[in-house]
C-alpha cells in the first residue's frame, strides 16, 4: 500500500523532530513572507464556520462585533509580537524543550498529555463540522444549538465515517494533507468572501449604504436565539483576544516563531487575524443570518447546510475541507504528544487510538455548540505554562533567582512550575464559581496570577546558587 | 471564477444559481491548477 510507506513515515517523524532539542541555526531562519502565509492559512479554518454564526446566535450587536473584533484581534497581535515572538527569537527552541528546561521532563510530559487531550476535542469538533456537510446528500437530521447528545443513527454513522477517514489519513498521509491544506487556504477565504457577498441582496443589501442598517436589524440584531446567553462587546473583544491564548501568551507558537529572523515578524499574525478572525467570522455570520431568515429562526446549527444554502456545492465542499484540514493535523499532533510518553510506541498506533477517542467525542454535538466556551477553556488550561516561561525569562534573573531551574538543578519535576499551573487554574475556577466571572474573562487575571505564583514558588523552592 | 461572480450577483447582473455553478467550476479549476503554480 503506497500510503503505508515505512521510509516516508520515518522521514516524516525526522522532519517533525527538526531542531527539537537545539536552537534553530541562523541558516534556517525564515523571512516574513512565510509567517504571513502560515498565519493566514492556520487561522482560516473549520472553526471559523462555527464561531461567526455563534456570535449571531449569542445576540451580538453589529457595532459590538465590529469594534470588539478590531480591538480583540489587535491585542492578540500585540501579544504575539511583544511576548511570544520576543521570547522565541531570544531562545529559538520549541515550547516543549523550553518547558523541559524550566519544569523538568515530567512537567513537560504532563503538559503534552493535557495538550493531547484538548487537541482530541478540538479535532472532534471539526469532524462534526465536516459531518454536517457530508450528511447533506443523505438528508441527515442536523443537530440543533441546544443538542448535547447525538440526535439520530444517521448522525452517528456519518461522524463515524468522517472520523475513520480522518484518522486513517492522519496515520499515513499527514504530509499530503499538509500540502493540500496549503493549497486550500486561499480558496477557502475566497469562498467565505464570495458566499457572503453573494447573499447580501437576499438580506436586503443592494448598495454599500444598505449594509449597516441591515447588519444591525437582520444579522447581528443584539437578540440571542432561544436558550443562548447574551454576548456583549466585552465577550467579543476577550474572545478575539484570547481564543488563541494557548498560542500567544501560552507560548505554543514559540515552535513556529523561533524560525523568525526578527521578533517583529510576530506582527505577521495580523494576516490570520484580519482574514480568519475578522473577515471569515463576519462572512460566516452573514451566511448564518440568511439561513435563519430562510428557516424561520430555527435552532438547527449546522455549518454544512448553512454554506450549501449560500454557495451551493462549493460551499459544502469548503466546510468539508475546512473541517478536515483542521482536524487532520490536530489529530496528528495529539498523536505525537501522546507518543511522548513512550518513544517506542508506533506513531500510527498511537494516532489510531487518539483518532478513536476523537471520533467518539465528535458524536456529541455539544462540542460544536459550545465551541466558544471550549476554545476559551483550551487557552485557559494551557496559558499558565506561557506565564511560567515569561516569568522565567524576564523576571527570575532580575530577582536574583535561577532561570531554567530544572535543567540547572537536574530536576525531572519542578514543583514551582507545577504548583503554578494547578493553583492558577484553581484560582480561575474559584473566580468563575464564586464571583461568576465567565470563562472568557478569567484568562487575563489568570495570567498575572500565574506570573506572581511562579515567582513566589520559585523563591520558596530554589536552593541558593553554588558560588 | 470563485469570487468575481459573487460581486456580479451583488450588482444584480447574475443569478444566484449561475453564481453557485461558477463557484463550483472555479473550485474544480483551483484544485486542478493550484499545485502547478502555487509555491510549496
Amino acid at each position: 500500500m503506497a500510503l503505508f510507506n515505512r521510509k516516508s513515515l520515518v522521514d516524516k517523524l525526522d522532519a517533525v523532530n527538526e531542531f527539537e532539542r537545539e536552537p534553530v541555526p541562523e541558516s534556517k531562519l525564515k523571512g516574513w513572507k512565510s509567517f504571513f502565509g502560515t498565519y493566514a492559512g492556520e487561522h482560516t479554518a473549520g472553526t471559523e464556520f462555527v464561531i461567526g454564526p455563534l456570535f449571531v446566535a449569542h445576540g451580538v450587536t453589529a457595532s459590538d462585533l465590529v469594534w470588539g473584533l478590531l480591538i480583540g484581534n489587535f491585542l492578540a497581535v500585540l501579544c504575539w509580537a511583544y511576548l511570544t515572538a520576543k521570547i522565541s527569537v531570544r531562545k529559538r527552541i520549541t515550547l516543549y524543550y523550553q518547558l523541559e528546561k524550566i519544569g523538568g521532563k515530567n512537567f513537560a510530559l504532563g503538559y503534552n498529555l493535557v495538550n493531547a487531550g484538548l487537541f482530541c476535542f478540538l479535532a472532534g469538533s471539526m469532524i462534526a463540522v465536516s459531518a454536517t456537510a457530508v450528511g447533506i446528500p443523505f438528508d441527515l437530521p442536523m443537530p440543533t444549538l441546544n443538542d448535547i447528545y447525538p440526535n439520530s443513527v444517521g448522525w452517528v454513522l456519518t461522524v463515524l465515517v468522517v472520523g475513520a477517514v480522518t484518522t486513517v489519513v492522519a496515520m499515513f498521509g499527514f504530509d499530503q494533507v499538509a500540502r493540500f491544506a496549503n493549497l486550500a487556504a486561499p480558496w477557502m477565504i475566497m469562498i467565505f468572501i464570495a458566499a457572503a457577498v453573494a447573499v447580501l441582496p437576499e438580506l436586503g443589501v443592494t448598495s454599500l449604504s444598505d449594509f449597516w442598517p441591515v447588519a444591525e436589524t437582520k444579522i447581528w440584531t443584539g437578540v440571542p436565539l432561544e436558550g443562548q446567553s447574551k454576548f456583549t462587546f466585552w465577550h467579543v473583544t476577550f474572545f478575539a483576544w484570547f481564543c488563541n491564548m494557548a498560542m500567544h501568551i501560552g507560548m505554543a507558537d514559540m515552535s513556529l516563531l523561533r524560525y523568525a529572523k526578527k521578533w517583529q515578524y510576530g506582527f505577521a499574525s495580523s494576516a490570520g487575524m484580519v482574514l480568519g478572525h475578522y473577515i471569515a467570522w463576519v462572512a460566516s455570520g452573514i451566511l448564518y443570518a440568511l439561513f435563519l431568515q430562510h428557516a424561520a429562526n430555527t435552532t438547527e446549527f449546522a455549518p454544512g447546510p448553512v454554506a450549501y444554502n449560500a454557495a451551493g456545492v462549493a460551499g459544502a465542499l469548503c466546510v468539508i475541507i475546512a473541517g478536515w484540514t483542521t482536524a487532520n493535523p490536530t489529530l496528528y499532533r495529539a498523536g505525537l504528544a501522546v507518543q511522548a510518553i513512550n518513544a517506542k510506541w508506533k506513531t500510527w498506533k498511537v494516532t489510531l487510538v487518539v483518532g478513536l477517542v476523537t471520533t467518539i467525542a465528535a458524536l456529541f454535538p455539544a462540542l460544536v455548540m459550545k465551541l466558544l466556551e471550549f476554545v476559551a477553556l483550551y487557552g485557559l488550561i494551557l496559558m499558565p505554562a506561557g506565564a511560567v516561561i515569561f516569568a522565567d525569562v524576564y523576571l527570575l534573573p532580575r530577582l536574583g533567582l535561577q532561570d531554567e531551574y530544572a535543567e540547572r538543578a537536574g530536576l525531572r519535576f519542578n514543583t514551582a512550575a507545577a504548583a503554578t499551573w494547578v493553583l492558577t487554574l484553581l484560582v480561575c475556577l474559584w473566580l468563575n464559581l464564586s464571583f461568576g466571572v465567565e470563562i472568557f474573562f478569567v484568562g487575563l487575571p489568570g495570567w498575572f496570577i500565574a506570573v506572581v505564583l511562579y515567582v513566589v514558588a520559585s523563591r520558596i523552592i530554589q536552593k541558593p546558587r553554588a558560588v | 471564477m470563485t469570487i468575481v461572480p459573487a460581486f456580479l450577483v451583488f450588482a444584480q447582473v447574475m443569478s444566484m444559481s449561475q453564481n453557485k455553478l461558477l463557484m463550483f467550476i472555479g473550485t474544480v479549476g483551483w484544485f486542478v491548477t493550484a499545485p502547478f503554480w502555487m509555491k510549496k
